[in-house]
């Protein structure tokens, strides 16, 4: 291949092919580049994070005393493992916030309501008891 | 060695490359908040103050005095600048209703008997000042109403505004 580059560059002087295939290359890189940037934007464990933590928060806020909650997160949870991340899911009850974490940054949504919370996750559930 | 310079690799393909990518960072970062979920979370203020605040058509406090919200409701605003509640108390005579458009109907009643509000100022201005106005990118308000019945025995139009920040 690349002889023939060579040979074909020394009838063109100005190495045309040879130019014309590393830009087609470095082009695709470039673009398949922007598709992985834009394609975790939308779907990755950032966005994922945000879900999580805004489900949360509104079942906490719409729910009534003494309700329990139960929420399937399996889906995070085998993101969280794939990335070795063994507490992806906090609330911090002082500071009234949801803190999930499921990339390498984490990420947090405040809730209103003054209830006593306890989680545990059971295999793939998350339970949710306010009091 | 092509001593001319290449055809294809000229400074104005790095320029065009650097505006791409500079566009594309720029929006993916700016639409990071995909999920949008103030107006839930507001409509959410708004309906737990109206089922705390009446039981069984009744007031739960004293128009004359400010509510205690916060333990009647179990809230806790604790980053005041993205909240806003307010309680208005309006005599149901002086309240008519008025159609409005497909959506429904507006309630048109004269000043407020009683006003409460509690948060965030800057969001007060934006649900008082700027209601009906739907805008993008401002944070938005929710409205309930609910007729009960005071403690004094007469009847009041309550409305009930929610507002947040947080998106």
């Amino acid at each position: 291949m690349r002889r023939l580059l060579f040979k074909r560059n020394r009838l063109n002087k100005r190495g045309l092919i040879f130019d014309a295939v590393i830009f087609l290359i470095v082009n695709i890189a470039f673009f398949a580049m922007l598709f992985l940037f834009v394609r975790n934007s939308a779907t990755g464990p950032n966005v994922k994070e945000q879900i999580l933590a805004k489900q949360v928060a509104m079942f906490i806020d719409a729910a009534k005393n003494n309700t329990i909650v139960e929420l399937n997160i399996g889906e995070y949870k085998e993101i969280a493992e794939k990335n070795k991340i063994n507490n992806f899911l906090r609330i911090n009850q002082t500071e009234g916030k949801v803190i999930t974490a499921l990339s390498g940054e984490s990420y947090e949504y405040p809730y209103f309501s003054n209830y006593s919370i306890n989680t545990t996750i059971q295999a793939n559930f998350l339970r949710i008891e306010i009091t | 060695m092509n001593r001319k310079g290449s055809k294809y690799f000229t400074i104005w393909w790095f320029v065009c490359w650097a505006f791409v990518l500079g566009g594309l960072v720029i929006s993916a970062s700016r639409f990071q908040n995909i999920i949008d979920v103030s107006s839930m979370d507001a409509d959410l203020l708004a309906s737990r103050v109206t089922d705390c605040i009446v039981d069984k058509g009744k007031l739960n406090f004293d128009i004359n005095k400010e509510p205690d919200v916060f333990s009647l409701c179990k809230f806790a605003f604790r980053e005041e600048k993205s909240y806003f509640l307010g309680i208005e108390v309006y005599n149901t005579t002086n309240c008519k209703e008025v159609p409005e458009n497909e959506e429904g109907f507006e309630i048109e009643c004269c000043p407020a008997l009683k006003k409460y509000y509690f948060g965030s100022e800057r969001l007060q201005d934006r649900c008082i000042n700027l209601e009906g106005i739907k805008t993008t990118y401002m944070p938005d308000c929710k409205y309930k109403y609910v007729y009960a019945t005071g403690q004094n025995e007469i009847n009041y139009m309550i409305k009930i505004i929610g507002g947040t920040d947080e998106r």
